[in-house]
Parts: structure tokens; C-alpha cells; sequence
């Protein structure tokens, strides 16, 4: 009977080999474990979409700190977290709500990093999440109930916290943890999906005495950062779970890091079954401007001097995309993707930083793009469809003054301090941007009213949609960039958009509400325009029926 | 006339108040709220709470203005308009109330040779350190015993401990393993899985897992990630701490 369960377990397990398109499903953070947020539905398409109209919504009844999850979809289910850790199980055609799960937290804990959920992963007959308390929870998909919990970490001490999706790879779910601005060590953790023992943990620095540990000077590799905030990638051929670590400790000074600081701001490919380090690339060597690595990593297979090569994309705060071989790591190229960087002059063909301009000590340095980054955690989307890489870009700077300060375990750790402001002469600016993934050659644009902090859905009915802080969830041609169809959803848009099918009808599925403490900020950048409305609401978009062929 | 007068001018007063509270507003956004330390509207952040607190505007405004030495709150003086610092110092004092928003630890001090105790108590960088399963002076998860109850003859091999509230669970269709009851009503069986370096909270409908006394666990398998010295320093912390 134990051996029938074992190979149940393990049939499950080789049904989550990925794709880099969705199809009728939405079965991973980043779509597939690919990460493109492409999906091969096309029956909305640029013909079409202006008969788009209102299918359901669902108030998630959540009031902190908006909506700002991937809704994950698995066979007509819908499965949505919101900022408190509560988890919905939703009909995809319907909305009506199957079940709901609420994680307890103290209400006098004070959060670290934010009181924010960037989703669930779904796998294993269990649906995972990471929790503001820094836990790992398993419930049961089919009733919502808790199956087992785990603390990954005493947020009251580390200060982290997790605020980003879950992995599901093959029969383990895999986690990150926040807490690059604070003194402490990242890692990532593999629990076994069906028990949540640890299967392994990787730390993000080496200790004294490992490999690369001779590029934290003293006592520094305990409180370095790097933390693992969003979620990685998976390739199944490969067998290689990729993931982005973050900035390094203290953000703003390294004087008493001095050396290469790895793994931080740096790809890390590792071998999912034991959690060993195959292959790392590190894009900013010593970082000191807050350029965390920890975004989308973007699995794709593209020509590249006349070959087809396994690439990665990496589009970073720093305003450059990284191409990199995801078999081995070696770095193909980077291209800018923002007007206004000058934190580097330029990346030489070999992957080397010219002319760094780094914060000092009691001096005050403008320093372009800002520790918000020319792009932030919402993600951008590459299409097959045109083969474009769609991104959300934004134009801004900070004054970045560097000072001496002491690790306090746990506490703030970030070495300086920096003031958001313009580039000289400019006003700060967003728009959508569409690139050639290779040549970085940008093909269109299309300004935001103010910024784009919402994810970017590309599908294959060659339409691009995403959503702005005044509310307005909108869809672009692929090919142009033009405006075809919005709608006022009256809440600030700050998650990310999906799409998938049930009972052959495609549905767009868009979170909204403002939140988050970049979110915060807008007011101050923009006092001229309406504040983004807070909210926590799901709006889900089809064609009418008679329309569908 | 001059009553209107001066109600005008109350009004343009405190029309003009707002307006700093609100120009301050966006300044704590833009500089103060960034990367996470202080909580939007002062709420708990990785910096302190500034909400609800009793703060008087000479000390907001010495803070924004020279910094705190050795932290990461920094000097605004040279990064922000004198104007602009009045504005953020005028909205921290708005959000004055009648007490801290969230509780501080207290701070205490430990003789140097319990101090390397405590750090390896709660060694961050040993995935399973004592405080996995043990809360003591509010760091720590409280899966097993207290350690206040502890018999302080214990302290000296802590190999040995003794764990009779240690049970085996016996799920169905999965191995036993050892388990420390944490809930059971009629309803749910909740028990911590001793068998990983983190203890798992399982949870169970009371049919679904048997629960017997006694395990094959030891206290021996988790002391294993300490060395004998090490082992000392933290029974040093543990005495202290009584």
C-alpha cells in the first residue's frame, strides 16, 4: 500500500514538467517555470478585445496593503492569496468561492518587510504559501484545510519575512525570504511538499572556509544580505532551479565588505533535488546601490549568432538585461533598457562594470536608476508569439550619501541613504516598453499616465495587458504598443494579470488595489494626479458569449 | 469685522498647518517610508513605530536632521530643504498618540561568558539551533518545553534532557515519527514533527493519526549540531536566564 502512495507521489511530480507557454491553465507564479507570463490563448484577440467586458469579481475583503498576487489556475480553480495571508479557492468561470483559509498572525507582530502576498504555487495535491511571519503553509487543495506549517525562521529575529510565491519542483516546495536591508544571511529552503520536513537549505553566502568565502572580509558574511525575496525559475530539461539573490548588506557601504560579496546580486543555478550551487553568475560585484538580482528570471531559447541558445533574461533594477547561458552560466550579453543609467558607463562584451559611481562616505552622489530600480518586482513578459520582451519601465534617480553603521542582527542594515528625484532637467516618468531580447533594440512605447507598477500579461492573441495606479486595466497590440481596450476597475493596480480557460472560454484575470511601501510613495512623486485607491479586489474579463467562435 | 478678520486668519493658520502635515506627508514617503523602515503612516516598519508615540518636535527634528550614530537612520540635513524637514517633523508629531504603536524589547545585558552562549543559542547560521524549538526572552519558537522549568541539573549535559512529552505519531499511510502534541480537541490532532532540524506543525483529523507514548527520540540529535564546548556556553546562558 506505502508503495502504491510512493508512486502516486511521484506520478504527480513528472506532471509539473513546464512549458514556457500557458495553455487552459495558470500553473506557476511566473505562468510556467519559464516565467514568461505568456500564454498560447488566443481567443481574445486584437480583433476582438474591445468587446472585452466584465465577467466576476471577487472582494477579497483584505484591507492591508492591496492585491498583489498571481493568481494560480489549475483545471477551472482559481487559488488567490491576499495580503494577510488569507487563500481563496475560486470556480475560474464562475468566482464562486469553494473554500477560504485565513493564517493566524499575532496581531502585535511587527512585520518586516511588509504585509504583502505575492501568491501561491499549486502542486502535489497541496496549495503552499509563504507568510509575513515567515512560515511555510500546506493546505489541502480540494478543502482549503491546513495540512502543516513551518517556521522557516524566527522573523523576530532575523527580521525577514516572506513575502513572494513558492516554487512547486517536482515533490518539494521551495521558498526565498526577504531581509537583504536588514543584517542578516539569505537563503533558499526546500520542503518536502507531502510532510514539509527541510529537505535542504542554500545559503546565499558562503560561511567561513566554503567556496567564495573569501569574498566576505571577517565577520561580514553573517550579516551580508542576499536576500531570495521573489520567486525563481525551473528548467526541467536541465534539472537546474534558477533563482535571483539580492543586494548586498549594508546596501549603501561596503567598506566593510570589501571583495566580490558572492552570491549576492547574482544568479544562482542549483540542483534541485540536493540544493547544491552548479553555476552562478554575479551581475554587480560588491553591490552598493540596492540593485537586487531577485526578479524574473526568463526562460527562453533564442538565435543567437546563428545559434539556438538556452538563454536566461534578466531585466534588473540596474536598467540592464542580462543574457545569460542557463546551461552553464556564461554571460552573453547585456542590454539597457532605461534612458537614464549612470551607476556604470557601460557593460563590456566580457560582462565587466565600466566606471562604477559609487556612494561615499559624507558625499552626496545623484545616482541613476534609483534603489526603487529602472524596473521593479512586477514583471515583465516575453511573448512567443512576436518574440518581443515587454517591460515595466521607470525614469528615476536618487541622491545616494553613504555612512558608517554597525550590524545589529535583524535590525535595518542599509549604510547610507538616498532621496528619490528626477534625472537633471526631467520630469520622473513610466511607460511600457516592447525590446528585441537579443539586440535590446526597443521597437515601441507607451507611456504611462504615471508609472506601471502592475506585472505584464502577453498572450498570443497578440495582446499585452497590464494595469495602472489610477485603476485603468488596459490592453496594448503587441506589435505597436497602441491602446486597443481599458477599463476603470477603481482600484490601483500593483499585482499581476493572468489568463486561462475553462470549458473553452478564455478569461483575463487581473488583481487590483494599491499597496506596498514603493506603492506609498506615489502621492510624492506625482501630487498633481489622483492617489491610487487602495482596495483587495479580483476583476476576471471575457468575451460575451455570442461573441466566441 | 475684526472677529471675521480673525477667523480668516485662524483658518489660513491652520489651513497652512495642514498643508506642512501634508507636504510632510510626502517627504516621510519619498525618504522615511522607502525600503521598508519606517511603516507607512508610522505604522510598525523595520524601523521603529512612529505612530501613536508622544514624540516633541525639537527631538523628531534633531533625529531627522543629525541621524542616530551607528543605525541606519541617517543625517537628513544635507539631503533634504530645511523646509522639508520641518514638513516631515510636523507630520511625525501628527501621528503622536497615546502610546508606542507595538512593543519594544527590553534590553538587557549578559554576562560576557552566557553572551556566546545565547549566540549559539540562537545561531542563525546552524539550520536547527537551539531556538527552532525553544523560546527564551522573546526570540525563539516555543514547540518544546519551557525552558524556565527546567531542572538545573540538566544544564550540564544537555545530550540528556529527558523528553517524555516526546510521543510517536503514526499517520496513516506514512512512517511514525516523533511528535510533540501542540492542539488535540475533537475536531483536529495538531502535533510537531521532531524528525527534520525545523519542527513541522502537522495537522490531522483525529481519525487520520495514532498517537502513542514514548519515542525513540533523544535530546542527543539535536545537541549533536553543537560541539562539547559549545554545549557549555549554552548551558552557561540557560543558568544565567534562571
Amino acid at each position: 500500500m506505502r508503495r502504491i502512495l510512493a508512486g502516486l507521489w511521484v506520478g504527480q511530480a513528472i506532471l509539473l514538467a513546464a512549458d514556457f507557454a500557458t495553455t487552459a491553465n495558470w500553473p506557476s507564479y511566473g505562468g510556467t517555470h519559464s516565467a514568461l507570463r505568456y500564454s498560447s490563448l488566443d481567443q481574445i484577440d486584437t480583433a476582438n478585445v474591445h468587446k472585452l467586458a466584465p465577467a466576476w469579481a471577487f472582494q477579497t475583503g483584505d484591507k492591508e496593503s492591496g492585491l498583489q498576487a498571481t493568481p494560480i489556475v489549475v483545471d477551472g480553480v482559481m487559488y488567490l492569496s491576499s495580503a494577510s495571508n488569507w487563500v481563496f479557492a475560486l470556480e475560474g468561470d464562475t468566482g464562486r468561492l469553494l473554500w477560504e483559509y485565513r493564517f493566524p498572525i499575532a496581531a502585535s507582530f511587527e512585520i518586516p518587510y511588509g504585509r504583502q502576498s505575492r501568491g501561491v504555487a499549486v502542486g502535489n495535491g497541496r496549495v503552499f504559501m509563504g507568510t509575513a511571519d515567515n512560515h511555510m503553509v500546506a493546505l489541502d487543495k480540494k478543502t482549503g484545510r491546513e495540512l502543516w506549517r513551518v517556521n522557516v525562521e524566527d522573523a523576530r529575529q532575523c527580521g525577514c519575512n516572506i513575502t513572494g510565491a513558492p516554487l512547486v519542483v517536482k515533490d518539494m516546495v521551495i521558498t526565498g525570504v526577504t531581509g537583504g536591508d536588514s543584517a542578516h544571511r539569505g537563503y533558499l529552503t526546500a520542503f518536502d511538499a507531502r510532510t514539509g520536513r527541510l529537505r535542504w537549505r542554500f545559503y546565499t553566502i558562503p560561511a567561513p572556509g566554503e567556496k567564495g568565502s573569501e569574498t566576505w572580509p571577517g565577520d561580514s558574511w553573517r550579516f551580508g544580505g542576499g536576500a531570495t525575496w521573489m520567486t525563481g525559475s525551473y528548467d526541467p530539461d536541465l534539472d537546474l532551479l534558477y533563482w535571483g539573490v539580492g543586494n548586498a548588506a549594508a546596501d549603501l557601504n561596503a567598506t566593510h565588505r570589501r571583495g566580490d560579496n558572492l552570491y549576492t546580486s547574482s544568479i544562482v543555478a542549483l540542483d534541485p533535488a540536493t540544493g547544491t550551487l552548479k553555476w552562478h553568475y554575479q551581475e554587480v560585484p560588491q553591490d552598493v546601490w540596492d540593485y537586487d538580482a531577485t526578479f524574473e528570471l526568463i526562460l527562453a531559447d533564442l538565435p543567437l549568432n546563428g545559434q539556438t541558445r538556452k538563454v536566461l533574461l534578466h531585466p534588473t533594477k540596474t536598467g540592464y538585461v542580462w543574457v545569460i547561458d542557463r546551461t552553464n552560466g556564461r554571460f552573453l550579453k547585456a542590454w539597457r533598457f532605461a534612458k537614464h543609467v549612470n551607476w556604470v558607463s557601460g557593460i563590456t562584451e566580457d560582462g565587466k562594470l565600466l566606471n562604477r559611481v559609487e556612494p561615499e562616505i559624507g558625499k552626496t552622489k545623484l545616482v541613476c536608476p534609483s534603489a526603487i530600480g529602472a524596473k521593479n518586482w512586477n514583471q515583465g513578459a516575453f511573448s512567443l508569439r512576436t518574440g518581443l520582451l515587454y517591460l515595466p519601465v521607470q525614469e528615476i534617480c536618487n541622491d545616494v550619501t553613504a555612512r558608517e553603521e554597525e550590524a545589529s542582527e535583524g535590525k535595518p542594515f542599509i549604510g547610507g541613504s538616498w532621496v528619490m528625484k528626477p534625472a537633471p532637467g526631467e520630469k520622473i516618468e513610466g511607460y511600457i516598453a516592447a525590446y528585441d531580447p537579443v539586440t535590446g533594440e526597443r521597437k515601441w512605447t507607451t507611456p504611462a499616465t504615471t508609472w506601471i507598477l502592475a506585472s505584464i500579461l502577453a498572450t498570443a492573441g497578440e495582446l499585452v495587458f497590464t494595469g495602472d495606479p489610477e485603476g485603468f486595466f488596459f490592453a496594448l497590440d503587441a506589435r505597436t504598443g497602441k491602446r486597443l481596450w481599458s477599463f476603470q476597475t477603481g482600484g490601483g493596480h500593483r499585482g499581476s494579470s493572468v489568463t486561462y480557460s475553462v470549458n473553452g472560454r478564455q478569461f483575463i484575470a487581473t488583481p487590483t488595489g494599491w499597496g506596498s511601501i514603493v506603492g506609498t510613495i506615489h502621492p510624492a512623486f506625482w501630487p498633481d494626479r489622483p492617489a491610487p485607491r487602495d482596495g483587495s479586489a479580483l476583476m476576471v474579463f471575457a468575451l460575451p458569449r455570442e461573441e466566441r467562435q | 469685522m475684526r472677529l471675521v478678520a480673525f477667523f480668516l486668519l485662524t483658518a489660513a493658520l491652520a489651513a497652512a498647518a495642514d498643508d506642512k502635515v501634508a507636504r510632510g506627508a510626502e517627504v516621510y514617503r519619498a525618504s522615511c517610508a522607502v525600503a521598508y523602515c519606517h511603516g507607512p503612516e508610522g505604522k510598525p516598519g523595520r524601523a521603529p513605530a512612529l505612530g501613536g508615540r508622544s514624540f516633541q518636535p525639537e527631538t523628531v527634528g534633531r533625529i531627522v536632521a543629525m541621524g542616530i550614530p551607528n543605525t541606519s537612520m541617517p543625517s537628513f540635513a544635507a539631503l533634504l530643504k530645511p523646509e522639508d524637514i520641518q514638513a516631515v517633523v510636523a507630520y511625525v508629531v501628527s501621528l503622536n498618540g497615546s502610546g508606542p504603536v507595538g512593543s519594544k524589547p527590553p534590553s538587557s545585558s549578559l554576562p560576557a561568558d552566557a553572551s556566546r552562549g545565547r549566540d549559539l543559542f540562537f545561531d542563525a547560521a546552524r539550520t536547527g539551533a537551539c531556538g527552532s524549538c525553544h523560546e527564551l526572552g522573546g526570540k525563539g519558537k516555543l514547540v518544546s518545553i519551557a525552558l524556565q522549568d527546567l531542572a538545573a541539573a540538566h544544564w550540564n549535559d544537555l545530550r540528556q534532557v529527558p523528553s517524555p512529552g516526546v510521543l510517536t505519531a503514526q499517520p496513516a499511510g506514512e512512517p511514525p515519527f516523533p511528535a510533540v502534541v501542540a492542539e488535540k480537541t475533537a475536531k483536529l490532532v495538531r502535533v510537531y514533527d521532531l524528525s527534520s532540524l525545523l519542527p513541522v506543525l502537522r495537522t490531522f483529523a483525529p481519525d487520520e493519526v495514532t498517537l502513542s507514548p514514548g519515542s525513540s527520540w533523544s535530546h542527543a540529535a539535536p545537541a549533536a549540531l553543537y560541539t562539547d564546548a559549545e554545549l557549555t556556553a549554552i548551558g552557561k546562558y540557560l543558568s544565567w536566564k534562571k
